[in-house]
């Protein structure tokens, strides 16, 4: 490893726009000076200066609607200039960070929210304060950890930090303007269509346009500025059976602008496709226990991968725990040389790939370190991590995967990431095989998965705290959509269940792969210091793109119907259309 | 109190042709109409609902340091469905210790902000089914409760109420974004090279209301209400390292009711002074003796400590304390104090009040409510909820959207039979003085908040805190400040020790937290002098300030 760059410059790309002389850019001269003379005078008596700061400034443009029954419950407009900041004492061997306690934020990492304003004296009395609280927290982390090491045995530990050559690439261009009226009128047009659907009982569509300039200064002399645009639409609709369960599904479009999303027509014709089939599942027969060969089709595909795969390729180590309430070994799941996928597999992260699809992509990464494609699995066994720059015992260097929010710790997250098996089957084989698999256990259907809920989406919460070493859920999230294929091509759909025992071990028993991948996108949530992770909004996470087989067949899994909600039926009818009577 | 303008409330018949205009109206009456007329075969049909709608347009821009610093939009239109089964001696809101009261938050509360028919009425359906069942269930444990417990005293669980029919003009929200950008930019300007203010912002929120509530008793309302604040926020931290803090808010229900930029950026200069002595200032030693409160510090005082035990439903719960449960008729106050609240009061002098409002979360007409008259005990405060001793709502029946109702406060007034000038109160305050032997007095000047507890479980006292407090001595010497304080006691105790009133009124503007969540109240009341009170010592903090002078102040190696 080389630690020690101070020597070398990389200049990546340079001034896409033209700066006029004399027109300083003043968010990045505001952010430059208060980090120089925060670096320079920032001290405590016999307390070490910062070695390391950086500021990260998002200026930014959001536009936010929410529907039901085709009209709109919520809409709003903001732009807000979240700040991060990060302050380091003590030296890359050793400092505050990698180190959390109940009830005290040791992290050295503060946020805030910058004046609208482009005026440097407003916005560096901004920094100032907030500098000055993330200094202070990380003296004080870096003698709580020391303390709390006095505990501990002695051990070897990889070094808390990684030196980084510093790049420059700054684009200047500013925010794109967001797009209100059309996410109000998208979030009516799609939250309308289940009108003719009396059986929905809960649709709710988000919509949401962002866009920001992401300013990105460090001590090191990294300074990066780019420029990016995230148009999310979801829709979350359930239906009560008969019986009073409910049943639910979703659809999700991740695009970068509005532009980019399919064609009205399109958005419209997957929405109705999507209430033809809850509605069909909403009428089928409860489901039994099964236990036989799964076939994961399409966004269950992706999701698998995504649920039970990526946490075993984050790298970052979790944080040392200084008190009891420490959340556990969060990454004692990735580890190189194990074993994760059957024999021919292999997966690549490369945040470079860029394209309508790929909304995962990005240039550098949250600590400004060139995107890099890793190589995270070969021949079914991990080879790489993905890595930010807090290193751990076998990797020491980032790869250009560390990603977090203004509020976060930055750890390995994936991009792109792609899911390839050596050899795949067709589509047509795969599930006759599913079949033959399951005539050996005594049945004469196959369950079909189509859709796994979305972690960000479970239950509809907006805010909901959940571990980070499950990065959704360890455990998949319950299947929405699901049938029963039969020898002679018929499918049946069946309504409410769920997997038992279903872990990442499973991805090992996966034992066909059909040709062809698809793209799905999904927001991972980002980490917070402590451990967890928080999904702060359906439309809120750091975007990420997997492209997965278009299916697979796990030999063996076991479910059951799902724990019953249930209500009965209306007492009034609806005001529009009878519903189903029981 | 000869400044009090009191608005004449006029009720104005709807006119059914805005009302058919009106399509979240007509679709909450549609919806209420067919909700009874289905549930009435029902076993336990509902004997009383009600649907209200709050629509709210908010919009919050924040000036520092000079700046524009952010601004946000939203509308929003949250709801309520009430639903009473059983009958009015017996429903299902019962009080009981046993048993769970309806979990709102639960439900869905927030409506389309679209005039769409079909899905308002939608949404209007289902909180109404999962509100009636819920009730169903309430009444039947209610009643199987009460076969095994026998009831202390029979109280009804509702009292009927008059039909109220108004339709207000609709509340719109005027504000010039650009105008205000500058406006904010201007006032906080003053912070902008402090080297003492460390925080320093200047926020407005105005917001416009239209709340709609339909019943089955036939009342149907537009209540509009609009309210514009510009408050001022400063921190800092004292040498040793405690935090301090000023407020000021002015409230006006109409942007022209605001202050010039001129007269709010003085203040922000005053503000400045102010912290900037605070942080210079002795700390309060605890101590107890005779203090002057000011208007708003009185004012905020009756809030806390009397106001809230006015509120009639606490006179029905049994956790409930009830400190003048069975004084009606009893001196509780010197004879020269008069207490009432008047939510039709619009204003004092020229100061709009927050707690105005013309009908109450129950579609009851606001009332004045004479509670102590010559520092006699009168009356309590009523919603429809029933209350020994009275008969019927008094128009105080408030909620925030998702809550219960119960009783609240909208503008508690405090008058003085025998008002003095300021000069003759503070010399009455140096007599205490002498006369207690103690070395000085104290004079609060201003007030941030309170709070109090009022249940059984806990001591029945009330806390306060005032941010500008002097020491006011009899020798002559000039008025000393002092900061951190906490100003406590027992509410009986100090009731009986407030000796004089001033002739000067002031008015305290702000939002009351409690049981029905919060509700925007004023209180009003002239300076009192009081013989004995005690302060406490606040926590003091120990965080170091800034290492750093702020960025383009002068360098210090």
């Amino acid at each position: 490893m080389s630690r020690f760059f101070t020597a070398k410059l990389i200049v990546v790309v340079v001034a896409l726009l033209p700066v006029l002389p004399g027109r300083a850019d003043p968010l990045l001269t505001a952010l430059e000076g208060e980090l120089q003379r925060s670096m320079e005078l920032l001290t405590l008596p016999d307390s070490l200066r910062p070695y390391y700061m950086a500021y990260t400034m998002y200026d930014m443009n959001q536009a936010f609607a929410q529907a039901s029954h085709g009209a709109l419950i919520k809409s709003v407009q903001s732009q807000v200039r979240p700040l991060r900041v990060e302050v380091r004492v003590g030296g890359y061997e050793h400092d505050n960070s990698n180190f959390s306690t109940f009830g005290e934020d040791p992290s050295g990492v503060g946020g805030a929210s910058l004046v609208l304003d482009n005026d440097p004296v407003a916005i560096g009395r901004d920094l100032w304060i907030v500098t000055d609280e993330a200094y202070k927290s990380a003296v004080e982390g870096l003698s709580m950890k020391a303390a709390n090491r006095e505990q501990l045995a002695d051990e070897e530990r990889p070094p808390d930090y990684t030196a980084a050559p510093p790049v420059v690439s700054v684009d200047p261009t500013p925010p794109a303007p967001v797009d209100l009226p059309r996410m109000e009128q998208l979030a009516r047009a799609l939250s309308a269509r289940v009108r003719s659907y009396p059986e929905v009982e809960h649709s709710k569509v988000y919509a949401s346009d962002a866009s920001w300039r992401r300013i990105l200064v460090t001590s090191e002399g990294t300074r990066i500025s780019d420029s990016g645009r995230m148009t999310v639409v979801r829709l979350a609709v359930d239906a009560r059976s008969s019986d009073g369960r409910l049943s639910k599904d979703t659809c999700s479009w991740l695009a970068r602008s509005p532009s980019e999303l399919p064609s009205d027509e399109a958005l419209v014709a997957e929405v109705d496709a999507m209430l033809a089939r809850l509605r069909a599942t909403a009428a089928a027969p409860l489901s039994e226990d099964y236990l036989g060969p799964v076939v994961f089709e399409g966004q269950a595909s992706a999701e698998l991968f995504r649920q039970l795969l990526v946490p075993q390729l984050m790298g970052t180590p979790s944080e040392e725990s200084g008190s009891d309430w420490g959340m556990g070994s969060t990454h004692q799941l990735a580890r190189l040389g194990r074993r994760v996928l059957p024999d021919g597999y292999s997966v690549i992260d490369d945040p470079t790939r860029d394209g309508a699809a790929e909304i995962g992509h990005y240039l550098h990464d949250h600590e400004g370190i060139p995107a890099q494609a890793v190589e995270l699995v070969q021949a079914g066994v991990v080879t790489d991590l993905l890595m930010s720059r807090t290193p751990r015992d076998e990797i020491e260097e980032s790869n250009g995967h560390g990603r977090g929010s203004t509020a976060s710790r930055i750890v390995g997250l994936p991009g792109v990431l792609e899911v390839q098996a050596g050899k795949t089957v067709s589509m047509k084989k795969l599930r006759k095989q599913a079949l033959k698999m399951a005539r050996q256990s005594g049945r004469d259907h196959v369950l079909v998965v189509r859709t796994l809920d979305d972690p960000s989406l479970v239950a509809g919460v907006r805010i909901r705290r959940i571990r980070f070493d499950n990065d959704g859920g360890l455990s998949l999230t319950a299947p929405l959509e699901v049938v029963r294929l039969y020898a002679d091509g018929r499918e049946e759909p069946v309504r409410d269940t769920q997997f038992l025992f279903a872990d990442h071990r499973i991805l090992r028993d996966i034992v066909a792969t059909a040709a062809g991948s698809l793209h799905h996108g999904y927001l991972a949530p980002a980490v917070l210091h402590g451990g967890t992770a928080w999904v702060s909004g359906p439309t809120t996470g750091l975007a990420v793109t997997i492209q997965a087989p278009q299916a697979v067949l796990v030999s063996e899994m076991e479910l059951d119907a799902g724990p019953a909600s249930t209500s009965p039926p209306p007492l009034v009818p609806g005001p529009f259309g009878a519903l189903p009577t029981p | 109190m000869r400044t009090i303008l009191v608005l004449g409330l006029t009720l104005v018949l709807a006119s059914p042709a805005l009302a058919d205009q009106d399509t979240l109206l007509a679709a909450m009456e549609t919806e209420l109409k067919r909700s009874v007329e289905g549930l009435a075969s029902q076993d336990e049909p509902p004997y009383f609902m009600a649907y209200e709608v709050v629509e709210n347009h908010s919009i919050e821009m924040h000036g520092e340091d000079g700046a524009f610093g952010s601004h946000s939009e939203a509308r929003l239109r949250q709801f309520d469905v009430d639903v009473r089964v059983g009958d009015p001696s017996l429903d299902n809101t019962h009080p009981s210790a046993e048993i769970e009261g309806a979990d709102r938050r639960r439900g869905e509360y927030f409506l389309p902000i679209d005039d769409d028919d079909e899905a308002l009425r939608a949404a209007l359906w289902k909180e109404t089914e999962r509100r009636y069942r819920n009730a169903v269930s309430r009444l039947i444990q209610i009643r199987a409760d009460r076969v095994v417990r026998q009831d202390e005293e029979e109280l009804a669980d509702f009292w009927p109420a008059e039909p109220a029919v108004w339709i207000g003009e609709r509340a719109e929200l005027q504000l010039d974004r650009a105008e205000w950008e500058q406006r904010l930019r201007d006032i906080s300007a003053t912070f902008r090279d402090s080297t003492q203010v460390y925080d320093g912002s200047v926020r407005l929120s105005a917001e416009a209301e239209n709340r709609y509530h339909i019943n089955t008793d036939g009342t149907r309302l537009l209540v509009p209400r609009t309210h514009y604040r510009v408050s001022i926020n400063i921190g800092t931290l004292a040498p040793e390292g405690t935090q301090l803090s000023l407020y000021h808010a002015w409230d006006a229900a109409q942007p022209q009711g605001l202050p010039s930029t001129e007269v709010m950026a003085a203040k922000a200069g005053q503000m400045a002074e102010l912290l900037d002595a605070l942080t210079q200032a002795p700390a309060a030693e605890p101590w107890s003796g005779p203090a002057i409160l000011s208007g708003r510090a009185s004012a905020v005082f009756f809030h806390e400590i009397f106001g809230h035990r006015m509120e009639g439903h606490r006179l029905r719960e049994a956790e409930e304390g009830q400190t003048f449960g069975d004084q009606v008729g009893q001196q509780v106050l010197p004879p020269f104090l008069t207490v009432f609240d008047d939510p039709t009061l619009e204003r004092v002098g020229d100061q709009d009040l927050n707690g105005f409002y013309p009908y109450d979360n129950e579609g009851v007409a606001a009332q004045r409510v004479d509670l102590v008259e010559e520092g006699v005990l009168k009356r309590f405060l009523a919603s429809r909820i029933p209350v020994p001793g009275q008969e019927r709502s008094n128009g105080h029946g408030r909620r925030q959207v998702a809550h219960d109702v119960i009783s609240r406060q909208g503008n508690l007034v405090v008058e003085s039979s025998e008002p003095v000038t300021m000069e003759q109160l503070r010399e009455l305050l140096l007599e205490e003085v002498e006369a207690q032997g103690v070395p000085y007095g104290l004079l609060f000047d201003d007030i941030t908040g309170g709070f109090t507890y009022t249940g059984r479980s806990m001591a029945n006292a009330f806390n306060v805190s005032p941010v500008v407090v002097y020491r006011i001595y009899p020798d002559g010497r000039p008025d000393e400040l002092v900061r951190g304080v906490d100003l406590i006691g027992t509410p009986l105790a100090t009731f009986s020790k407030v000796v004089a009133a001033s002739d000067r009124v002031d008015v305290f503007n702000g939002y009351c937290g409690a049981e029905s969540g919060w509700v925007p109240v004023s209180a009003v009341s002239p300076d009192l002098l009081v013989r004995q009170i005690e302060v406490q010592r606040k926590e003091t903090g120990d965080e170091r300030p800034p290492l750093l002078p702020p960025p383009g102040a002068e360098v210090t190696p």
